[in-house]
């Protein structure tokens, strides 16, 4: 298991009259090289959870396990934070707005050398990690002010690429991005499934949470009111549940419920639909 | 940030909540004022300096003020305090009489100096904790109605009076705004390995700048929206506008400022007295009874 | 009868670098026209240029015929109400009322007059339950939903979208979209003019015109738009969902042209015996 986490707890405001519970008993595993989603309404307790994974903030009661690291409530006990941040790191909604050096290459330099490269070795690793994300040299020297939305987005990404963590918490990586965009930043999200590392995606769009998400897990009032395969959760909710199923799984149901054969846990997009649709014409 | 709770709006429904702005202001004026008048005999200063606190304590009582921020936020304090009572015990004022410990010939301790110390922290404290009463139960945007108003007359001068008041409530319209993206960008460079509590300080200077770039950038691109917006919402500094919120006076008014003058009134008297018999215990002069030593 | 009507209008930042580039179209009164394109394609610009916030390098901008000069600008923003794309960056009063109120203020409306109109537009966008409320309370959806009602108090004639959904969640971006079929309903005279990379709010309006590095690159009627699928794709736009299963269908010999919704498709699909 990459993740535990057993009876999370996490209070703002503690013993004020602001004190609010964002995080209710949460309790969930996540295995190592999965793809999760984890979703829910603005305010159902996302954020907050996927902050305490990396001790950004620190939980209540409860207790995380991140693969050999451990995060409880004792501020003093939690050693080794630096090195958490290095094994899971965290890209936060709008990562572009963290970006504050002269040139492209120093940004994403700029995490390696928190964590103790040197300047060369950090300035290669950042090349590696800025081509990956499909910025080439022209690039490096560059200003990120003077990008585009979509490129200031991939050179912060690739910011925590460089980073090279073994588990990725992204939070709404395509929110304001356009259609190309998004697609850019979604296959390369993939890639890096593809290469190992275990991927968590806070997002609201549910055409990504069916298209790349193996698991999900649904959050309401800081509790978890689902955790299992992505395509079981949209074959079990209703029409009108807060959480809209996409058209594609909807047609999907449609098909089942008049009795077509399909097999509902493959249909991940069209081509898979159209795949099954076929199969059975051709009978 | 959170931990300043003392001094920050409470959304209540109190008599002081309800006085008019420019009212609280004027008669936090009368009261600050009546506080620094300084008496000849410490005992008669001692004594209003007791009045004033129990006025302050009635005044918490009635805005619904809670004493245990007050506490909280007077903590940090302790060191005005001592640097206070170490300057003034270092540095004896020639008129001082009361020794407390003689070293030599130039130099000894005097009971004046803890007196004096004591009296300055004293009325710092009553004129914060009072500052404190008037932002707790004032929204800060009614605040700065009220300082418009006052500068009002700076107009004729073509002073921009409007303008600095738009200035000051867009300011406070957006701390909170600002706050979180703060709280927002410090996570994100946490999480890029940065941490603004330790390190040498090349690296705590290149963590602040990884947070105070971002934010300047932001806050430089919220500011052209924000001009954009009240541009095409017809706003132009130059034109007349109208006012959605009117400050009104009642009858609370009147007995806030009834009361407040009050003070002030008896306070200048007692001061206009106590300069013309110099040297004598106001207070034995005035009730025939000698409180003092 | 033309409500705007825009002739090859120019716009460049730096010099040589052109961001709209030779415009021209025509928008109807009651019509509810989107404006699609990327990131960088020029439709914000075009936005800004429209309300004078800008002024065009060259070509002309008429609004009821009445011409955008210096001269008219501030008549000519009476008319218009223009909704940005962050929430927070045009919040202007300290709570819901104030920033209703801040409109209102600018025209020189009388206070006695204020605050029905601003119970009356809270109301209409569902924020009457707080008007006392910061906007730090608020969520992106209701602070948008603000915006709109204090574009609307000050009785516009035409209301530009500029990406008005584009930060909200799936919550806030289908309370918006709902608000726009009401506010039509409301005044069929509204001319409505959005901004927009959601294809599928697109969907919904009248008319599309697509831009693409700062030119038109198409305009038309929604279905006319997506089923010309080579400039969709060639602009790198995404279809509608329906319209895309469809095309896919076709290529694989399935012909769902007639089916309008799901169901009908599935019925295609898996034909009850």
């Amino acid at each position: 298991m990459a993740i535990e986490v057993k009876n999370l707890f996490y209070i703002y405001g503690r013993k004020t009259p602001y004190q609010q519970t964002a995080l209710d008993d949460v309790s969930l595993t996540i295995p190592t090289g999965s793809f999760v989603g984890l979703i829910g309404r603005t305010g159902s307790g996302k954020s907050t959870l996927v902050q305490n994974l990396n001790a950004l903030l620190i939980p209540t009661e409860g207790e995380i396990i991140v693969d050999e690291f451990h995060i409880g409530n004792k501020k003093r006990k939690n050693k080794k934070i630096k090195q958490l941040r290095k094994h899971l790191s965290l890209v936060f909604q709008f990562p572009e707005y963290q970006l504050f050096e002269e040139t492209v290459e120093k940004d994403v330099a700029f995490g390696l050398m928190n964590f103790g490269y040197k300047q060369n070795e950090a300035i290669e690793l950042a090349h590696k990690a800025l081509l990956s994300v499909g910025l080439d040299e022209k690039y490096f020297k560059r200003s990120p002010f003077e990008l585009s939305g979509g490129e200031r987005r991939r050179v912060a990404i690739a910011g925590i690429l460089a980073i090279n963590p073994d588990i990725l918490v992204l939070d709404e990586p395509t929110a304001g991005l356009d259609v190309k965009g998004s697609k850019d930043i979604m296959s390369l999200v993939k890639q890096m499934h593809e290469d190992g590392k275990t991927i968590i995606m806070v997002t609201h769009d549910m055409d990504l949470v069916l298209r790349y998400t193996e698991q999900c897990f649904v959050l309401k009032d800081g509790k978890v009111t689902f955790g299992g395969s992505t395509n079981q959760l949209f074959d079990t909710i209703s029409d009108d549940s807060a959480i809209e199923i996409p058209p594609l799984f909807k047609l999907a149901k449609k098909l089942k419920d008049r009795g077509a054969p399909i097999n509902i846990e493959n249909i991940k997009n069209a081509e898979d639909l159209i795949k099954q649709v076929n199969s059975w014409r051709k009978k | 940030m959170n931990n300043v709770t003392f001094g920050r709006y409470s959304p209540l429904n109190t008599f002081t909540h309800k006085v008019d702005p420019r009212n609280k202001i004027l008669i936090l004026i009368l009261l600050m004022v009546s506080i620094f008048l300084q008496f000849h005999v410490w005992s008669t200063t001692l004594l209003l300096s007791g009045v004033f606190l129990i006025l302050l304590i009635c005044l918490m009582l009635i805005s619904k003020v809670n004493f245990l921020d007050l506490f909280k936020s007077l903590k940090s304090m302790w060191f005005l305090v001592i640097f206070l009572l170490v300057i003034y015990v270092f540095i004896p004022n020639p008129t001082y009489k009361f020794v407390c410990y003689r070293f030599n010939d130039h130099y000894a301790i005097y009971w004046d100096s803890f007196y004096q110390s004591g009296y300055i922290i004293l009325r710092l404290i009553l004129m914060i904790s009072l500052t404190m009463v008037l932002t707790s139960t004032t929204k800060p945007m009614d605040l700065t109605y009220a300082f418009e108003w006052y500068m009002t007359p700076l107009k004729v001068i073509r002073f921009p009076v409007h303008e600095i008041a738009m200035t000051l409530s867009i300011a406070l319209r957006f701390i909170p705004t600002l706050l979180d993206e703060t709280d927002r960008i410090m996570k994100a460079q946490a999480s890029r390995g940065v941490d603004f509590n330790r390190g040498g300080l090349f690296k705590r200077f290149k963590a602040v700048i990884s947070l105070i770039i971002p934010l300047f950038v932001s806050a430089i691109q919220r500011s052209e929206e924000l001009s954009d917006a009240m541009e095409a919402r017809g706003y132009n500094p130059r034109e007349k506008r109208t006012r959605y919120r009117k400050l009104t006076f009642s009858w609370r008014d009147i007995i806030a400022l009834l009361f407040g003058l009050a003070i002030f009134g008896g306070i200048l008297y007692l001061f206009i007295y106590d300069h013309n018999v110099e040297e004598i215990d106001l207070f034995m002069q005035i009730f025939g009874i000698n409180v003092g030593f | 009868m033309k409500k705007i009507s825009v002739k090859n209008l120019c716009f460049s930042y730096v010099k040589d670098e052109p961001i709209v580039k030779h415009v021209s179209f025509n928008i109807h009164e009651g019509s509810y026209v989107s404006i699609v394109g990327h990131n960088g394609s020029g439709k914000s610009t075009l936005a800004r240029l429209l309300i004078g916030l800008l002024a065009p390098d060259d070509g002309e901008i008429y609004i009821d015929d009445e011409l955008l000069t210096n001269k008219t600008v501030r008549n000519i923003r009476k008319k218009i109400g223009l909704v940005f794309q962050n929430p927070d960056n045009q919040f202007i009063g300290a709570t819901v009322e104030d920033d209703i109120a801040f409109g209102l203020e600018n025209r020189q409306i009388k206070r006695e007059k204020m605050h029905e109109i601003i119970e009356k537009f809270a109301k209409r966008v569902g924020m009457e339950d707080f008007l006392d409320k910061e906007p730090s309370r608020l969520s992106g959806g209701q602070k948008q939903r603000v915006a709109i009602a204090g574009a609307l108090s000050l009785g516009p004639e035409i209301i530009i979208l500029d990406e008005a959904t584009s930060m909200l969640d799936p919550k806030g971006k289908s309370d918006i979209k709902e608000l726009i079929e009401e506010m039509r309903k409301d005044n069929p005279s509204l001319t409505i003019l959005s901004i927009t990379h959601d294809v599928e709010e697109a969907f919904l309006s009248d008319e599309i015109i697509i831009m693409s590095k700062g030119e038109i690159a198409f305009k038309g009627k929604p279905e006319e738009v997506f089923s010309n699928r080579e400039v969709l794709k060639s602009l790198n736009l995404e279809m509608p969902f329906i319209m895309d299963l469809k095309d896919r269908l076709k290529s694989e010999g399935i012909n769902v042209d007639k089916s309008k919704d799901l169901d009908e498709i599935a019925e295609v699909l898996w034909p009850l015996k």
